[in-house]
């Protein structure tokens, strides 16, 4: 058996699929975490019942990507009983969907979930009533303390679908105050419903609302509204003269808690642990010993000191695969990503990111993305592939393909925001600022010669949430597990592969080859080649190798900008295929131009302000 | 009363929807905003931004555009 989770986001449907599976997936408060789909198992009425999380939705008439896909599973999944999660709280609109569900004849059972804030605010729903009603199975849940769940998971089985033929015909006595002996008569169904005095299966979206306050009017009750601290809190955190200055404080406050955070952890801790006790350790231990070409490209190749060659000193300089390899990604990397994730995490379950979408969405619809474009631009400041994955919640292809096309261009991921915090940290503010600006001088560049629509945000607006400490904890395990299992390797192979280049004096040919273009058009030294290539396969690793290259600060700004926009990683760059397709290739073209004319741009920055 | 443009009310006035453009009558449908239904203007985004309504219980936010689309009867 096969078992659909279906529902708007926000309403603690992957909590509940949580419960039932016990499964790693992530739990969020803003539209597009699930839309990745989730797959579980239960075990239950003797049988391995397969659960899908479906992405949240607000109708079946699909308005955005994620929503395409929720539709589809409906379809492919046609046998399958589905379980609707809605906000008990919200259930007007809530039932807008159940209606949809049951008029395509889907065996629903309807979960009213986040029944204790129904509660708390003064809506009284006769659930039995309801029940009877709609003809399916109506059980009020309180997903996160799992209050209703057992009960949502036994009426499960035997589920039939209903009609909205026999809900209308069912109201239309609920109205007249007689229950007894219905048989579906159409007469009532006449007066109430269809002027027409016909009986539909399929309802226009008015019939629908109608329909829906026929139900309401008749099974719950709402008493004096009560507006909450939530709700007030959550009030002025969109209304721009409040909200604006404390949308800027927050932004602040999350970039100066990341920089100061991993760079106290990198500098206190991590450089003392592989500096003083790692590297002295392996350079004894490891075979070989210094001018072995094994022990070279593994541990340290040292370097010359008056005509000798001596050992490094830190593990940044060693280069080694063993050394610098595992240093970069766990001694900067981590701490970094560690706290940006855990920031990111209780900024997404407070439910914080669709207000500053909000917010946000006059400056980005002026390029031609909207409000949510700032969830993948700031999932892609942790990493940038799941950013490019999160592209999927814009509406349009246009706006995928800008958005992608800019991420990858301008959103520096938190790995190199770490090395350039490390090592060049005076031209952090610089470096951001020029990126900052790439990307809104572009988007509107893009927005003008891209063809296609760009509509404008429609967007629900949750209240804030108590975040608790097993979502977070899950959610920021998973997304770092994430970064460890590609990081690392990805990190050691470059050093490797870097090394080899060198040795086999790959690096200095094509240095030489590329020396007019990177002199002459970009204004850097032509040993940025190196790092280009590296940054192919991680940009931090890039970054890394350009500050121990000599150059000016302007120089270094240039090299730095042109590292991050001159191509994605490798697995940001698989990413953009799987997920652009042929929009892909545009993208590529529209990457090496940029990063070309930017780069170009900057070095006239600099003749003009005679740095050069 | 009096018949406007949903993006022309002001700041905590309510309003009742009198009519939809059919492009965007079924997307607002599914999140609660319809004909007939009492509407609050929680705020409204300077420089042309989005709006925030009170639909229901709940807020939801839409561009100019889309709510330029929505015909509204408030009291003068």
């Amino acid at each position: 058996m096969k078992v659909l989770l279906i529902g708007h986001p926000n309403v603690g449907k992957s909590v509940i699929f949580n419960r039932l599976t016990g499964a790693n997936v992530v739990s969020s408060n803003y539209p597009g975490t699930t839309v990745d789909y989730t797959k579980g198992y239960m075990r239950q009425f003797g049988e391995d019942i397969e659960l899908i999380d479906v992405p949240g939705t607000f109708s079946l008439e699909p308005k955005d990507k994620a929503e395409e896909v929720a539709v589809r599973m409906l379809d492919e999944n046609a046998d399958a009983k589905v379980v609707c999660v809605i906000d008990a709280a919200k259930i007007e609109r809530g039932l807008y969907l159940t209606l949809e569900l049951i008029e395509r004849g889907l065996p629903v059972v309807l979960s009213l979930n986040m029944w204790d804030v129904a509660h708390d605010k003064n809506i009284v729903i006769d659930s039995k009533r309801l029940q009877d009603i709609l003809g399916i199975p109506v059980v009020p849940t309180v997903a996160i303390s799992g209050e209703g769940i057992s009960s949502l998971v036994r009426n499960i089985e035997g589920l039939n679908p209903s009609s909205l033929k026999e809900i209308s015909a069912r109201i239309g006595y609920a109205r007249h105050g007689s229950e007894m002996n219905c048989q579906g008569c159409s007469g009532c169904l006449r007066t109430s419903l269809s002027g027409q005095g016909q009986i539909l299966d399929t309802l226009s979206p008015d019939k629908k609302w109608d329909l829906i306050e026929e139900i309401t009017a008749s099974t719950v009750t709402f008493g004096t509204f009560v507006h909450t601290l939530k709700d007030a809190l959550g009030d002025y955190t969109v209304k721009p003269v409040t909200g604006i200055p404390f949308a800027i404080a927050m932004l602040y406050a999350f970039w100066s808690i990341f920089v100061s955070f991993s760079g106290l952890v990198t500098d206190g801790f991590m450089v003392r642990i592989f500096d003083d006790y790692y590297l002295p350790w392996i350079q004894t231990h490891f075979p070989g010993g210094m001018g072995n070409w094994l022990y070279a490209l593994l541990v340290d190749a040292g370097h010359m000191e008056g005509g000798f060659l001596v050992p490094s000193t830190t593990c940044f300089e060693s280069f080694g695969v063993l050394t610098s390899g595992l240093f970069l990604p766990i001694g900067i990397v981590l701490p970094a990503i560690l706290v940006f994730y855990l920031m990111l995490a209780l900024l997404e379950d407070i439910g914080y990111m669709p207000r500053l979408a909000v917010l946000i969405d006059t400056f980005l619809h002026k390029i031609g993305l909207h409000g949510y474009a700032v969830i993948p631009t700031i999932l892609s400041m942790g990493c940038n592939v799941p950013g490019v994955e999160a592209t999927r919640i814009l509406e349009t292809k246009k706006q995928r393909f800008m958005m992608m096309t800019l991420l990858a261009l301008f959103i520096p991921c938190g790995a190199q925001i770490a090395i350039m915090n490390d090592f060049i940290p005076d031209y952090l503010g610089f470096v951001m600022a020029y990126l900052f600006a790439g990307y809104f001088i572009f988007g509107f560049i893009l927005n003008k010669i891209v063809p296609g629509r760009a509509p404008e945000i429609l967007m629900d607006v949750p209240v804030y949430q108590r975040p608790t400490v097993k979502d977070i904890g899950k959610k920021v395990f998973m997304r770092t597990k994430g970064f460890l299992k590609e990081g690392i390797p990805f990190v050691m192979l470059g050093v490797f592969i870097v090394n080899i280049l060198y040795l086999l004096g790959f690096i200095d040919t094509m240095a030489s080859f590329a020396a007019p273009v990177f002199e002459g058009w970009f204004g850097v030294p032509k040993e940025t080649a190196g790092p280009l290539i590296a940054a192919f396969l991680r940009k931090d690793l890039a970054i890394a190798q350009l500050s121990s290259i000599p150059m000016t600060k302007y120089q270094m700004i240039s090299a730095v900008v042109l590292v991050t926009i001159y191509f994605p990683c490798i697995a940001t760059f698989f990413m953009m295929i799987k997920e652009g397709g042929k929009a892909f290739f545009g993208s590529v073209l529209a990457l090496i131009s940029v990063a070309f004319v930017y780069g170009g741009f900057l070095h006239l920055i600099w003749i003009l302000m005679g740095v050069n | 009363m009096k018949r406007i443009r949903l993006d022309k009310m002001h700041y905590n006035q309510e309003g009742m929807v009198v009519s939809i453009d059919p492009d965007v009558r079924g997307k607002l449908a599914s999140m609660g905003l319809r004909t007939g239904k009492k509407t609050r203007m929680i705020t409204k985004e300077p420089w042309k931004g989005p709006v925030v309504l009170l639909v229901d219980q709940a807020n939801i936010s839409l561009g100019m555009g889309i709510a330029g689309k929505v015909q509204v009867e408030v009291d003068e």
